[in-house]
């Protein structure tokens, strides 16, 4: 149980940073301005880097340690019963695989980034909004089958 | 312009990754009723048996073999942005197969 919630709250410390960084190269050229959203956004994003790819492979390590309770858990009974709910966490199990495939590209186009060009290169925000889609993804079906593993 | 071998790593391992996928072949098989791993299918009363480590290690070693040892000139024809191609191609691979076993 303890892994598990360490394996939730580095994914919710990943999906903040993560998001905070994708928010900051989708930013418009528009004047700043005091709203919440123009808050969240206004960050540089190449500051997030690093903490990204620590925050990712300590949520995947966590999650690999407590995948086998679910595959002897609740992993059955949601196959049958929710068996939508158990294809997304197929998904998600692969998805969370191809991340890790993608963090050393990631790491690479933001290492270095001068302030000026943060937002950089196409390739550099297609990698970081596609690992930002995988970190959603992964955590949405997380919570939901957390859920549903409770009422199986 | 050389390029270093990174842009080696997520198309080697998304290619690996899936191609075990979807042919479902194991490299290993965790079994965690008994803390035990094989290389070959057990019978069901050893309880469910885990694919994923065996897919995610093969895929990572196949790409960090792949950067370390691939000459240079290769990884320079790779562009970057086929990093993010290959992981995005092999998503929505995954995400068909599985829709695909939803629905069948």
């Amino acid at each position: 149980m303890a892994l598990l919630i360490l394996h939730g709250l580095a994914a919710v410390f990943l999906i903040g940073a993560l998001t905070h960084q994708a928010a900051g190269l989708l930013r418009t050229a528009a004047p700043a301005g005091r709203g919440f959203v123009q808050r969240f956004a206004a960050v540089r994003p190449g500051g997030y880097a690093g903490a990204i790819v620590v925050l990712y492979l300590v949520t995947l390590l966590l999650g690999a340690l407590i995948y086998p309770s679910y595959a002897l858990g609740p992993r059955a009974a949601i196959r049958v019963e929710w068996p939508a709910a158990f294809a997304s966490f197929e998904i998600k199990e692969h998805f969370a695989a191809l991340g890790l495939a993608l963090l050393p590209a990631y790491w690479e186009l933001w290492r270095g980034a001068p302030p000026e060009e943060e937002k950089g290169s196409a390739t550099r925000r297609a990698v970081t909004l596609l690992l930002a889609l995988i970190v959603w993804v992964a955590f949405l079906v997380g919570r939901v089958l957390n859920n549903l593993g409770g009422l199986s | 312009m050389t390029r270093r071998p990174w842009t080696l790593i997520a198309p080697v391992f998304a290619i690996v990754y899936g191609g075990f996928y979807v042919v479902k072949q194991p490299v290993f098989i965790y079994y965690p009723l008994h803390d035990a791993l094989t290389l070959e299918r057990l019978a069901p009363e050893y309880g469910p048996g885990m694919l994923w480590y065996g897919w995610l290690t093969a895929g990572a070693l196949v790409a960090a073999a792949a950067a370390w040892l691939a000459p240079a000139r290769w990884a320079a024809r790779v562009p970057p942005a086929a990093s993010g191609a290959a992981v995005l191609g092999v998503m929505i691979l995954i995400v068909i197969e599985e829709l695909r076993g939803l629905f069948s």
